[in-house]
């Protein structure tokens, strides 16, 4: 049985304040204790073995259950800077397999004791836990080990895990609260700082199977790691079945991830997040923290909680939610971390709300830095954090959980015992230094995420502050994506966009329709061609110009309805057209230049009539005109032509094998007669793909290539297709 | 809710999966089983379970455990929102709000913030069955909570003013955990269709409209009548005495006057006999298919055997929804069932996440065809006897948080009529087999009997 010191009021000292209070009406000052006693912790026994593991055991026999929590110190700040989500990734694939036990043993043998196995990365530890009866103490200690020290990483796994990681980064975008949230992170840290990072598509399809065994290799090491094993144990008997099953794990030098100094605040940085038919809009605002071991942590969290960290004790909830009835919640926050974090305040408002909300909320958070708080304010919070600690506590998890923290911080387990007194000898001149210190309203990072047409007709988002210095993401870009100033996004949100669906709206004409619809049955139906979003194709071929050969090699993507992005190498280097739908650019020789409009045109051209495959997709656009204009032979087969006009008169004839209707050429006549040659059709992602293609101009050979791969829907970022 | 759940930010946003949704599970008891013959028997001081009725009714339940110098208390109020009358959807969740806007002797706001003094943590949430208010502080704090859930229960002062504030957090957080989360707008569709003529069909956020409807004569009504000792369960659960306890609930509740309560409202859903379905094309990126089996409500002896059917379905990475749809076809990332169980009535919970790429058809098939299986197929004693294992130790982990034996304490009385319900989990599962299984599953989980959610991108995956 665990003993407890607290100290205990007398059923009668207890009635004296109840009766004073029914006395005192609707003004009440309930009893303070002044309670600084220590708090007392259960038995804890901890050894540090051989190979480094230091192993923790707490003794708390009040029901037959036993938890084991292994923490190493592997998170996001660990991660390679193009590999965000490894940590959680590597964490996920631990029960997916080892070298004795596939994953579907591991999750009968945990399932069928009924307990629980898991791991979950975050941004700097990795909590790998077992949870079981007593009884079956060895399963959880053997299962736990294993999965720590031999994981296999199978394939077949991975990519179960990548779907389900992927999954969870297109969920992010339904949560508005948590996609702010991100925004917010991304706001503060940028990429430069693992805090500013977020899972991606493409950081997620990025990882390898090397990338886990290395990441694995490097950080799970029993000098990397403790573990602590909680509940009905007596500590003699687990630490010696401990070192049994951790015997074999090896000790290594776990290289250290320093951390970079992200950019300084000056001023407001307003990013917000364009989520059309938002109805709310969120409000995260934020600057920079401190570590959990700073001196000023304690007060800087009691101030914290006078501010918005104490719910209905908290000024921001009062003002914002109890007396204006803007929002259902607001808080602000420190978390715990070993080095400066974030501080933020979040929160969120119906629409019409929103700036009136983001201003009251920065009149009160200015208020706090220059007024500082009161005696009374101080000792409410003190009340709460000292006297609210013995709840962490009271499960097996919530102690297993603080032990740990205090051992991961570096603090001895005194912090527990003397909590009590750490927080109410804080006093009223430190909690004051520690708000001019430690908050800034000043210097701030804002997101809002709403629909932009919140911003409508405004000229300033606040006072002093333009809309010009407000930039605009759209909520399905990656969190990391290059926001654009507030009236370039509107004009790219204006664009056309060209067809999203695959839908019958051209004008064709009866037998135009009928030789189409053999074309989308030979590539497997039009519902196939119409999940397609973008493709991917290498290319390697030359080049005929003026006599010469130019031999390169290429690779293009095409994101519908009208993105592209080709790179060139070739002998004297590299070259890359790109174009995001309105604007293009040309990188090579170490500048960027905007592409010209002749090279727009063709850029637009290549992607809806040049592609063999993406020019059925020109039937989504309604001004274009189809219509069937003969026969004809390609390299001695019959061919059936199909004449495409685009809303802008331009004018296509695309010859289709009249047996397999796959497109052989497409001829344009304009100042010069221009043609494409599609040969050697092979199946490849699904579709009848030219292996063989060739370029023509007047009868002249100008290109010619062989591909080399080709991809269905890899996911490319909108960010591929803006400038560099 | 009064307040948000997490009212800080998750440390990390690099969190598993992640799955969305406003499902209030209301959990249904479980069980303890030969366990407690293996080990040595719970020490005293753990798991006394004693009752009492006071004179005016008031139910006063006590759970023993001096393990740590904590209680959790629950004030459940047999009033939810199915008891709104139509027109007033809105009305349980608003009341619950405006129990914290003061009393005759608590000013507005200070409920909380004597709690939070008291180093204590506070909130409160509405159902369908039930309105309930909770408190977990140090155990000496007792008799404050008492006293503050007494004043709540007798004294409130109910404003204009407050109301037309609270009116528009209550608003707030309909935007926030419905109108924009687009897997909430599924399920609400799903429970409209599936509990379509009861008040069922509707959760506890209500209506935008009827919101702005309810008076504050309405709210008077209603505290009148449901807030009345006869009409609700203290729940004590942590380092107390018994005697104690009753003490001081006798102190604090024993001079509010009895109700006359209204006759209870039976409501029963006429059998489907056609399996319902519906799309709906939102902006969403994870698609999700929603669906449920009409069940019976809480009392049917055959939840029992359901549980373990879900169990057996859903639990673990070894279940067979898991195994079948996110490991074997890999058409889902995530799949689940389990039975959300009112008093009234209930509805087998089923669902699958998936990714825009996979055709949500394939995925529904993919869905039923695996719970189907159930009734075509005797499930083998292993599997019956790995979700008889899981069921228990499920309960006896749940002993280790007062808060989680206090809910389930309160539930018991408060739904399945009897706080002994909670106990009796560690012998109801025994005697189940697996032809119990097959014939629940057979009973229950046809398509005529099934009504069903999709919801997908718009136009086409983005």
């Amino acid at each position: 049985m665990r003993e407890f010191t607290v100290r205990q009021f007398s059923v009668l000292s207890v009635m004296k304040w109840a009766l004073a209070l029914l006395v005192l009406g609707s003004v009440v000052v309930w009893a303070q204790q002044s309670n600084v006693e220590p708090i007392q912790l259960p038995p804890i026994k901890t050894v540090t073995l051989e190979n480094g593991l230091k192993v923790m055991v707490i003794e708390q026999p009040s029901l037959p259950i036993v938890q084991f929590s292994l923490r190493v110190r592997a998170g996001a700040i660990h991660e390679p800077t193009d590999r965000t989500g490894l940590a959680t990734f590597t964490a996920m694939m631990l029960r997916q397999g080892t070298t004795t036990r596939t994953a579907d043993q591991i999750s009968e043998a945990i399932d069928f004791v009924g307990g629980s196995l898991g791991a979950s990365a975050d941004v700097e530890r990795t909590d790998v836990t077992a949870r079981v009866l007593k009884k079956d103490f060895q399963v959880g200690l053997d299962l736990l080990a294993d999965i720590v020290q031999n994981p296999t990483f199978p394939e077949k796994e991975m990519g179960i895990i990548r779907n389900q990681l992927l999954a969870s980064v297109r969920g992010m975008r339904d949560d508005p609260s948590e996609l702010a949230s991100a925004h917010l992170d991304f706001a503060l840290f940028g990429t430069i700082h693992p805090l500013g990072r977020s899972m991606s598509e493409s950081s997620i399809n990025a990882i390898t199977r090397d990338d886990l065994v290395t990441f694995h290799g490097i950080y799970y090491r029993p000098n990397n790691a403790v573990l602590a094993v909680a509940g009905d144990v007596k500590a003699d008997e687990v630490i010696s079945l401990v070192k049994k099953a951790f015997e074999n794990w090896q000790r290594a030098d776990i290289p250290p991830a320093p951390l970079p100094e992200p950019v300084k605040l000056q001023g407001y940085k307003v990013r917000f997040v364009h989520k059309p038919g938002q109805t709310q809009t969120h409000i995260e605002i934020g600057h920079f923290g401190l570590a959990v071991t700073d001196p000023d942590y304690i007060p800087t969290v009691l101030a914290n909680y006078v501010l918005g960290g104490g719910a209905f004790s908290s000024r921001l909830l009062q003002i914002i939610r109890s007396k204006a009835g803007k929002t259902y919640s607001i808080f602000s926050y420190f978390p715990s971390y070993s080095f400066p974090g974030y501080f933020r305040i979040s929160t969120f408002t119906r629409n019409d709300q929103a700036f009136e909300t983001l201003q009251l909320v920065l009149d009160e958070f200015k208020k706090f830095k220059e007024g500082g708080i009161t005696q009374e304010e101080l000792q409410a919070a003190q009340d709460n954090i000292a006297g609210s600690y013995i709840l962490r506590l009271e499960t097996l998890s919530g102690l297993t959980t603080t032990i740990l923290n205090n051992d991961f911080f570096g603090f001895s387990m005194d912090r527990s015992r003397n909590w009590r007194k750490l927080v109410r000898s804080v006093t009223l001149e430190q909690a004051n230094k520690a708000i001019r210190d430690r908050f800034d309203p000043e210097n701030l990072a804002i997101v809002l995420l709403s629909d932009v047409k919140i911003l409508e007709g405004r000229t300033e988002l606040l006072p002093g502050l333009s809309i010009e210095n407000v930039n605009v993401v759209d909520w399905l870009e990656p969190v990391t994506a290059r926001a654009k100033p507030y009236e370039e996004f509107l004009a790219a949100l204006a664009a056309p966009k060209g067809p999203t669906q695959l839908e019958w709206k051209a004008q064709i004409t009866p037998e135009a329709k009928a030789l189409l619809e053999r074309a989308f049955a030979a590539q497997g139906g039009l519902e196939k061609v119409a999940q397609i979003r973008d493709t991917y194709t290498k290319v390697r071929g030359s080049y005929f110009q003026g006599g010469r050969e130019i031999k390169i090699e290429s690779e293009v993507w095409i994101k519908l309805p009208n993105k592209l992005k080709q790179t060139i190498k070739f002998s004297g280097g590299e070259i890359a057209y790109i174009y995001n739908g309105m604007q293009g650019w040309v990188q090579g020789g170490g500048r960027i230049q905007d592409m010209p409009a002749e090279l727009l045109a063709e850029v637009q051209n290549a992607i809806q009539l040049d592609d063999p495959l993406l020019l059925l997709w020109t039937i989504s656009y309604e001004g274009y005109k189809f219509e069937l204009a003969g026969q004809g032979t390609v390299d001695g087969r019959e061919a059936q032509i199909l004449r495409i006009t685009t809303a802008k008169g331009k004018v296509a004839d695309i010859y289709f094998d009249a047996e397999r209707f796959l497109p052989l050429k497409g001829l344009h006549k304009g100042d010069k007669i221009k043609e494409s040659l599609w040969s050697d059709y092979r199946h490849i992602a699904g579709f009848w793909v030219p292996f063989v293609q060739k370029a023509l101009e007047d009868k002249e050979l100008t290109a010619s290539f062989e591909v080399l791969d080709f991809k269905i829907n890899t996911g490319v970022g909108d960010e591929q297709f803006e400038k560099p | 809710m009064r307040l948000m759940e997490a009212q800080a930010p998750k440390q990390t946003k690099r969190t598993t999966l992640w799955i969305t949704g406003a499902v209030v599970i209301v959990a249904v008891a479980v069980a303890v089983l030969a366990v407690w013959t293996l080990t040595k028997p719970p020490s005293a001081a753990v798991g006394a379970i004693s009752a009492y009725t006071l004179d005016n009714g008031l139910r006063v339940i006590v759970y023993q455990d001096t393990t740590a110098p904590v209680v959790s208390v629950n004030v459940w109020y047999r009033v939810g929102s199915r008891d709104e009358p139509p027109g007033k959807r809105g009305m349980a969740h608003l009341m619950e709000h405006m129990a914290y806007k003061g009393s005759k002797n608590v000013g507005p706001e200070e409920h909380s913030k004597l709690i939070d003094q008291a180093g204590g943590q506070d909130n409160a949430f509405t159902a369908d069955d039930v309105t309930g208010y909770w408190a977990r502080l140090p155990k000496e704090k007792l008799d404050l909570a008492l006293y503050l859930f007494a004043e709540q229960m007798h004294n409130l002062v109910l404003t204009q003013e407050h109301l037309d504030s609270e009116r528009e957090v209550v608003k707030e957080e309909w935007r926030v955990r419905l109108e924009n989360q687009p897997v909430s707008k599924a399920f609400d569709k799903f429970r409209d269709i599936a509990f379509a003529g009861t008040p069922y069909a509707k959760g506890p956020e209500g209506y935008m409209e009827d919101l702005d409807n309810i008076t504050l004569e309405d709210l008077q009504n209603f505290y009148q009548t449901y807030y009345a000792p006869n009409n609700a369960v203290l729940v004590v659960a942590g380092d107390v005495r018994p005697d104690e306890v009753l003490s001081l609930a006798k102190k604090h509740f024993g001079g509010i006057p009895k109700a006359q309560l209204p006759p209870p409202i039976q409501i029963s859903l006429p059998p489907q006999t056609q399996m319902r379905e519906e799309t709906l094309e939102m902006a969403v990126q994870l698609p999700v298919i929603i669906g449920g089996y009409q069940l019976p409500g809480s009392g049917h002896p055959d939840q029992p055997i359901l549980e373990i059917a879900s169990f057996i379905l859903s639990r673990g990475q070894s279940s067979r929804l898991y195994k079948q749809l996110v490991r074997e076809q890999q058409i889902s990332v995530a799949a689940g069932g389990f039975p959300l169980v009112f008093k009234d009535l209930g509805t087998m919970l089923i669902y699958a996440f998936f990714t825009p790429d996979k055709d949500p058809a394939q995925v529904k098939e993919a869905l039923l065809a695996e719970i189907e299986r159930l009734a075509s197929e005797p499930i083998d004693d292993k599997e019956l006897q790995k979700a008889k294992n899981q069921l228990t130790a499920q309960y006896i982990f749940g002993l280790d948080s007062l808060s989680s034996v206090a809910n389930e304490l309160a539930e018991a009385e408060v739904i399945y009529g009897d706080y002994r319900e909670f106990e009796k989990a560690k012998t109801k599962y025994d005697a189940i087999t697996a032809a119990d299984v097959q014939r629940v599953a057979q009973t229950y989980f046809k398509r005529e009997n099934l009504t069903i959610v999709t919801l997908k991108p718009e136009g086409g995956a983005q």
